[in-house]
């Protein structure tokens, strides 16, 4: 440590026993007689702070914030000051993640250049915040890794090969040409079915793209998130209640929340900044996280599950909730269809067993419970994680229930169902032209015949199952599929099972990327074609998952050498294909049509910046749940349907209670007994601020502060094998190995180990997690509560 | 400058994660090289609850508290460093010889000495954004809204605090404000 941060830390360590010393010790545990204390900081660092403990309460409210400055004048005031630098401001939104934060972009007139990015005062949703992507995303342009121009693979012709690939520049219209013939001659030959359409995470484009694997009538289409991110709960929404996204969480309204498998001071900045809010006027906070979050050092309980026993805490907490009465039972008994059922199931899931399968000490599970039950109005804020378990559509089910029965759904502070402002969803089965693909084709769609939530009509965008894909591109079995397109993912990185990925990658034909970097992925390509990034194209965004209300664009700001929009890419290679008429020629003309029913063109709807939409309550309580009883479906009669478990059921009795009899020692208790060389329960769930998925990892403001893949372990766990803060560790399975560096936490559980995922090269965890145990009916690979070892690396192994 | 006082900051230890979005903004705002800033964000942790987190981990943004009487301004040998009318402590890149005592003197860990330049470089609560009507960057930009301006009506510290506290560590009361509740 330098002498700067010793000193720094000394200093904080000061702040916080001034304040201690002042009467705020954790604020809301002392209830409501503490005060707003304050230290002037002004003791030297080793000295005791006896002034501050020495001053009267009263004296201590000296200083006040000034209400922040209204948004509009501050963005004057950077307009003003732009124009006095020979700047002009283009007013966009964020895309580094799917927040979609609104923002300023600061071009200097002289020659066009990005000077700089900051977040738009003036937003009713950001208020004028931005996280570090946003901040340091002008590096997305210049970054002089940045591809400029398509390119031609000259070789080697292994695309495993560690030697440096040879590249040819060529135009757009040669190689966009060279795809169309390569693919449509596969088509011609072989079926539609030997060509493959991947994608990486939403990023408007995506189910444009969709459209054009369903048009050119490939049963092969998938993404590395879907199963494992985002359809679970959307599946679950369709299901229990009937609407395409029913788990906004109204935060302004709301007394309690429960964040569940989710960071959002990390990973949905803008919902962390209204939870705390929240917290500030007064509603408790509950997080659920293995792991002490940002998020969950801000919480009054802190809910430290085992990994992947998500469904049994939430059946444990429901228990105790219908057992003690504590649901709301107007409307559990108007509007929910199948109660009995699942409260004779849950009916053994006592606290103590729900402490033995969690890891959550029973008084917690009881508090927590009887927190969440007895203060209304309350929401659930749950993100992917609830998607990455071994049971993910049944967790999701689990938590759509807890916030139903307590008459929290369609309510004011509860969980809301989002509606668009106005404009055309590209997420339908319609937009998409889901139905080009037909029966006989769905059959060769791996997975088809078992997890028809994931491959069939109840998916959001029915596709893949992407392990059985992946083993068929290796084994040619039952069909061998010949060429891929793989637009805006990093495959080769960001699916779990990486060496089996890469294999099959291999055995590709003909391989094509649209990436703007020259990804791990990429480097394996015959052709890449330069995409453009989110600061160089129009888009609508409507991101139902945080601005609520709020539909925001975006527009270019840059263009970089002749990369190009994903929509303008795809637009010409359906020309190409002979299916120009089904698309659109120019970007434009996509949103303009996307934006039609709201009487407005693009461009008027970008002068406007945003279009709004109110929140609506009680819709469902008015029309009924559009679910076949019509009611929220405890017991789901379309799961039943598609051969899935109608309720959630979690650990089987006779196992747990067999579990429980033991010595209640919970690491023998979950997951079987441990066992060597894998002692460790692990997850992939950590994330940090300054990446998403793979991306991100060029920008130098961003790696300056998490530099290197971190693996979280117990401090005393480490001590144990050797391991010291930031040292190499190598974190094995069965399946493989990654190499990360350590951080040493207090607070994870001495037998639990969390990874960053998103790294290339060595550091790439997803070369440990196989592929087995996946869920049922959807097919989720999963992330959470999986076994691994790690030892100390030294000399470089 | 003016000598008008320029509004501190406040720290609301609730309302900070540690996310380290200030020190990007600071960086980037001050075209410092990637990985430096003049705001750090310390992290604390005990096994029960403190200012901050009731679950016992708290986040502390650092930075010059442009302190009353500064240790860096004595410190220097070249008078670089000034304490001026409006509250701010300022580095003078052309006066300075980067002998660091600045640094050295710095209780608060809050200087450095800029690699580039070898000068020393310190937060200077973002006069030039304050002066055209905006926020300080690291402020505007707090995801969690935990750093704000200070109501500009208000006095840091009563006279008779400063001296008491002067008397008692021979070290006058800084600018920058903490606080939970």
């Amino acid at each position: 440590m330098d002498a700067g941060k010793e000193k720094r830390a000394a200093f904080a360590a000061l702040v916080i026993r001034g304040l201690a010393a002042r009467g705020a010790a954790g604020g809301r545990a002392k209830g409501p007689g503490a005060i707003g204390a304050e230290l002037p900081a002004s003791s030297p660092p080793g000295l005791a702070p006896s002034a501050a403990g020495n001053e009267e309460p009263d004296k201590a409210e000296v200083r006040r914030s000034a209400p922040r400055p209204d948004g509009q004048a501050l963005l004057a005031a950077a307009r003003a000051w732009a124009g006095s630098e020979g700047m002009e401001i283009i007013p966009s939104c964020c895309f580094s993640c799917n927040t979609a934060c609104e923002l300023l972009v600061f071009r200097r007139k002289s020659d066009g250049r990005v000077m700089k990015i900051e977040g738009d005062p003036s937003s009713p949703v950001t208020k004028g915040v931005l996280c570090p992507k946003g901040l340091a995303a002008v590096d997305l342009l210049y970054n002089p890794e940045r591809l400029k121009k398509p390119l031609r693979r000259i070789g080697p012709k292994d695309r495993n090969s560690m030697e440096p690939v040879q590249w040819e520049e060529v135009s757009w219209n040669d190689a966009l040409d060279e795809v169309a013939d390569k693919i449509l001659g596969f088509r011609e030959r072989e079926g539609a079915r030997s060509v493959a359409f991947l994608e990486g995470t939403r990023r408007g484009w995506s189910r444009v793209y969709s459209r054009l694997a369903n048009a050119f009538g490939t049963p092969n289409h998938g993404a590395a998130g879907w199963a494992q991110c985002l359809w679970p709960r959307l599946v679950d929404c369709k299901v229990t209640f009937g609407a395409q996204y029913s788990e906004a969480c109204d935060f302004p309204n709301t007394r309690c929340v429960l964040v569940w498998g989710s960071n959002p001071a990390s990973t949905w900045p803008i919902l962390g900044a209204d939870i705390m809010d929240a917290v500030e006027r007064g509603s408790k906070l509950i997080v659920v996280d293995p792991r002490l979050s940002e998020t969950a050092a801000k919480a009054d309980l802190w809910l430290r599950l085992r990994p992947g026993t998500d469904t049994d805490l939430a059946l444990g907490m429901l228990n105790v909730i219908l057992k003690g009465n504590l649901y709301d039972r107007d409307f559990v008994s108007n509007w929910t269809s199948g109660f009995d059922a699942l409260a004779e199931d849950i009916s053994w899931r006592s606290p103590e067993v729900t402490q033995r399968l969690t890891g959550v000490p029973a008084g917690l599970v009881l508090a927590a419970a009887r927190l969440f039950a007895s203060t209304s109005p309350a929401c659930i804020s749950r993100c992917v994680s609830v998607d990455q378990t071994a049971d993910s559509i049944q967790t999701c089910r689990a938590l759509s229930i807890l916030a139903a029965v307590t008459g929290n759904i369609d309510v004011p502070g509860g969980n809301v169902a989002v509606s668009l402002r106005g404009e055309r969803s590209q997420n339908t089965h319609e937009f998409i032209l889901a139905d080009q693909i037909g029966p006989e084709s769905l059959k060769d769609r791996a997975g088809y015949h078992t997890y028809p939530l994931l491959c069939g009509a109840l998916s959001p965008v029915p596709s893949d199952h992407m392990p059985g894909f992946w083993e068929q591109l290796a084994s040619g079995q039952p069909y061998r599929i010949k060429a891929a397109l793989i637009f805006g993912s990093n495959a080769a990185v960001s699916y779990t099972n990486s060496r089996r990925v890469r294999d099959g990658i291999g055995q590709l034909e003909f391989l094509v990327v649209c990436d703007q970097f020259m990804t791990e992925t990429a480097r394996m390509a015959d052709i890449v074609l330069p995409a453009s990034s989110w600061l160089e194209r129009d888009n609508v965004v409507s991101s139902f998952q945080t601005a609520n209300e709020y539909t925001v664009f975006q527009q270019p700001c840059a263009s970089i050498g002749e990369s190009r929009s994903d929509v303008a890419i795809i637009g010409d290679l359906a020309e190409r294909l002979g299916l120009g008429k089904l698309f659109w020629k120019n970007p434009r003309d996509l949103y303009d049509y996307l934006l039609s029913p709201t009487g407005l063109s693009f461009g008027q709807a970008l002068e406007k910046r945003r279009l709004y939409a109110p929140l609506v309550f009680g819709t469902s309580r008015k029309t009924g749940f559009k679910t076949p009883s019509g009611k929220v479906e405890l017991y789901s009669s379309l799961l039943e349907a598609e051969g899935v478990d109608p309720i959630p059921r979690g650990t089987a009795k006779e196992e747990a209670m067999g579990r429980a009899s033991g010595d209640g020692e919970v690491a023998r208790v979950v997951g079987g007994p441990s066992f060597e060389p894998y002692p460790f329960v692990f997850s992939t769930g950590a994330r940090s601020i300054f990446f998403r998925h793979t991306e991100n990892r060029r920008n130098p403001w961003l790696i300056a502060r998490e530099p290197r893949p971190l693996v979280y372990i117990n401090d005393e766990t480490a001590a144990g094998l050797g391991i010291s803060e930031g040292e190499p560790v190598e974190v094995f399975t069965s399946t493989g190995s990654a190499l990360m560096y350590a951080k040493l936490e207090p607070e994870v559980a001495p037998d639990f180990v969390q990874a960053v995922p998103g790294w290339e090269g060595r550091g790439n965890i997803n070369y440990a997690l196989g592929w087995e145990n996946f869920a049922e009916g959807i097919g989720t690979v999963p992330m959470r509560g999986l076994r691994c070892g790690i030892r100390k690396v030294s000399d470089g192994r | 400058m003016g000598d008008k006082a320029l509004a501190p900051i406040v720290v609301d230890l609730d309302r900070c994660w540690g996310c380290r979005t200030c020190e990007v903004a600071c960086s980037l705002e001050h075209r410092l090289a990637p990985d430096l800033s003049f705001i750090h964000v310390e992290e604390k942790r005990e096994s029960s609850p403190i200012p901050g987190s009731p679950q016992g981990k708290s986040f502390i943004p650092v930075f010059c508290q442009h302190c009353d009487d500064p240790a860096c301004v004595s410190a220097c040998p070249s008078g670089a460093l000034v304490k001026d009318g409006d509250g701010i402590v300022r580095a003078n890149p052309e006066a300075c010889i980067g002998c660091g005592a600045c640094e050295d003197s710095c209780p608060y860990g809050a200087l450095i000495l800029l690699p580039e330049s070898g000068t020393a470089g310190l937060c200077d609560l973002c006069v030039s954004r304050q002066v055209s009507g905006r926020l300080p960057a690291c402020v505007q930009h707090c995801p969690g809204r935990a750093l704000s301006l200070a109501d500009s009506g208000d006095e840091t510290a009563s006279a008779a605090q400063k001296t008491e506290q002067k008397l008692k560590f021979g070290w006058a009361v800084g600018r920058t404000v903490y606080k939970a509740r």
